[in-house]
């Protein structure tokens, strides 16, 4: 049986999937599952620095690759959640340092041993995406709810149909309700209507991410912030649990609403 | 080839992918310019010639004198034909179009004639961004064109869905050519060598059903639904 392969990509840089990997690995970890979350963008690692595991790293799978040291030894458990490991990259090389051919080689050399393989895909749509695609078998693309965002989902998608990953399901990530009310935003049909994908997981914006992210320690972790529960949500839903989607509406006017406590001095 | 006189290219004949160009010079007399015409050496026309000719006399008037002249000084002795009769000039445009001369840019009707028996490509899926279809004949889409996808056909292109994306169509010729979509939301849209791209959220067909055809190098847009009304771009 094996694990099952999941490339977390976009297409558009900035839009959350080095985040995305990161808090869908520490829920799956959580719900029990053995994870190993693997950086696949070469020369601009981040995956370890938002898990806060980046002084553990020694070696990186460029040196699984090239011989310089075993699986085992590249992989950093991840020791705040059972089953969590981080598969770091390199930060000193580039892209074409992997071929297509030695990353799916090296996802089923994992497969055996886990439940889930969430592969952080790069930006773009060149060699580094392809080599992350090359070993997945089902993709999550994350968006955000801007026009380029989606437009750039819409293209990695037709590349994903023809390499043949199934089911391709989609996360819009920094929604926020408020704005799509007032006509400001796209709204999450306007956005299924384009990318015609399932959609999986709506993270509100949530400035606690960015905190998370600068603290390295991921939302799943504990947190009961809307994008955790998100996040948690999603995780359950790749696991086939039926979840009821978060009511955004109502989390948005309660963050309005502490706002202006806090302004008068209620809390 | 070119033929000089004072200096200056009276008669200029550009090859294209229909055959030749003759380009007139706009100020020489009627006499001297069957002349020059008549002096351009009979290999110019072996080569290049493909189905015929364009005569461009760019804003010079036509008078039907002088086409009678070209006609019968040029053309008939030579056994060429003539594709388009392309002048600026309103009076002459009438004067042409009324004895049944082919007006405005080249009649490409010979080949999107041929290019009917090859049966129109049929696409059962939407096109994502950056998907590109390119077919020498009649394009049918059944989904949306999303943006960031093309067509680039010869012939018609139909879109059964969401025209979002680019489509060029009449790349082998405009007569007959039309671009149909369920729902019309392009940023740009291309009819031979026809370019526009002043569409936008305010049009009045945005988002509507339609039919665009190009007539006297115009985009007409028209109601899929055949409505009577019609609006030029």
């Amino acid at each position: 049986m094996g694990a099952r392969v999941i490339v977390i990509t976009s297409g558009k840089g900035g839009v959350g999937k080095t985040t995305s990997t990161a808090n869908i690995a520490v829920a799956l970890a959580r719900k029990g599952k053995k994870v190993v979350a693997v950086d696949t963008d070469i020369g601009l690692r981040n995956l370890d620095v938002i898990m806060g595991l980046e002084s553990r790293i020694v070696y990186n799978f460029i040196d699984v690759i090239e011989g310089n040291c075993k699986l085992s030894q590249a992989l950093v458990r991840d020791k705040r959640v059972d089953s969590l490991y981080l598969l770091p990259t390199a930060q000193t090389r580039t892209k074409d340092a992997v071929s297509p051919n030695q990353m799916k080689e090296l996802c089923e050399q994992l497969r055996p041993d886990y439940d889930f393989v969430l592969l952080d895909c790069p930006a773009g749509i060149e060699g580094g995406f392809k080599n992350a695609a090359e070993g997945a078998d089902e993709a999550l693309v994350i968006t955000t709810p801007e026009i380029p965002a989606v437009r750039d989902a819409d293209r990695i998608i037709g590349m994903l149909e023809s390499m043949g990953k199934s089911p391709i399901r989609l996360i819009i990530n920094r929604f926020r309700a408020l704005m799509v009310k007032n006509n400001d935003m796209l709204s999450q049909d306007d956005i299924l209507d384009v990318l015609a994908i399932k959609l999986l997981g709506l993270i509100p914006e949530d400035d606690s991410v960015i905190k998370s992210g600068n603290r390295g320690e991921p939302l799943t972790f504990g947190q009961d912030s809307p994008a955790a529960q998100e996040f948690a949500n999603i995780a359950a839903r790749l696991l086939g649990e039926s979840v009821p989607w978060l009511n955004l509406d109502a989390y948005e006017s309660r963050g309005i609403l502490a706002g202006i406590k806090k302004i008068f001095g209620f809390y | 080839m070119q033929q000089e006189s004072s200096g200056r290219a009276s008669v200029q004949l550009k090859g294209t992918n229909f055959g030749l160009r003759v380009i007139f010079s706009e100020d020489l007399d009627d006499d001297v310019l069957i002349e020059e015409f008549k002096a351009v050496p009979e290999q110019a026309y072996a080569l290049p010639v493909g189905r015929g000719l364009v005569l461009d006399f760019r804003s010079r008037p036509c008078s039907g004198e002088l086409a009678g002249r070209i006609l019968s000084g040029v053309i008939w002795p030579r056994g060429l034909d003539v594709l388009a009769w392309i002048t600026s000039d309103a009076e002459s445009r009438a004067r042409l179009a009324q004895a049944g001369f082919k007006i405005g840019e080249p009649g490409h009707a010979h080949a999107h004639e041929n290019l009917a028996d090859a049966g129109p490509l049929i696409v059962n899926n939407s096109l994502r961004s950056g998907q590109r279809k390119e077919y020498s004949g009649d394009v049918v889409l059944v989904g949306h064109l999303n943006n960031g996808a093309e067509i680039f056909a010869g012939g018609s292109v139909s879109v059964l869905g969401k025209l979002k994306g680019l489509v060029h169509a009449g790349r082998g010729g405009t007569e007959g050519i039309y671009v149909m979509a369920a729902s019309f939301e392009p940023q740009q849209l291309r009819v031979g060598d026809k370019l526009c791209n002043q569409f936008d959220t305010s049009m009045r067909w945005w988002k509507k059903p339609v039919i665009i055809t190009l007539e006297d190098d115009n985009l007409f847009f028209r109601n899929w639904k055949a409505e009577p009304k019609s609006e030029m771009l």
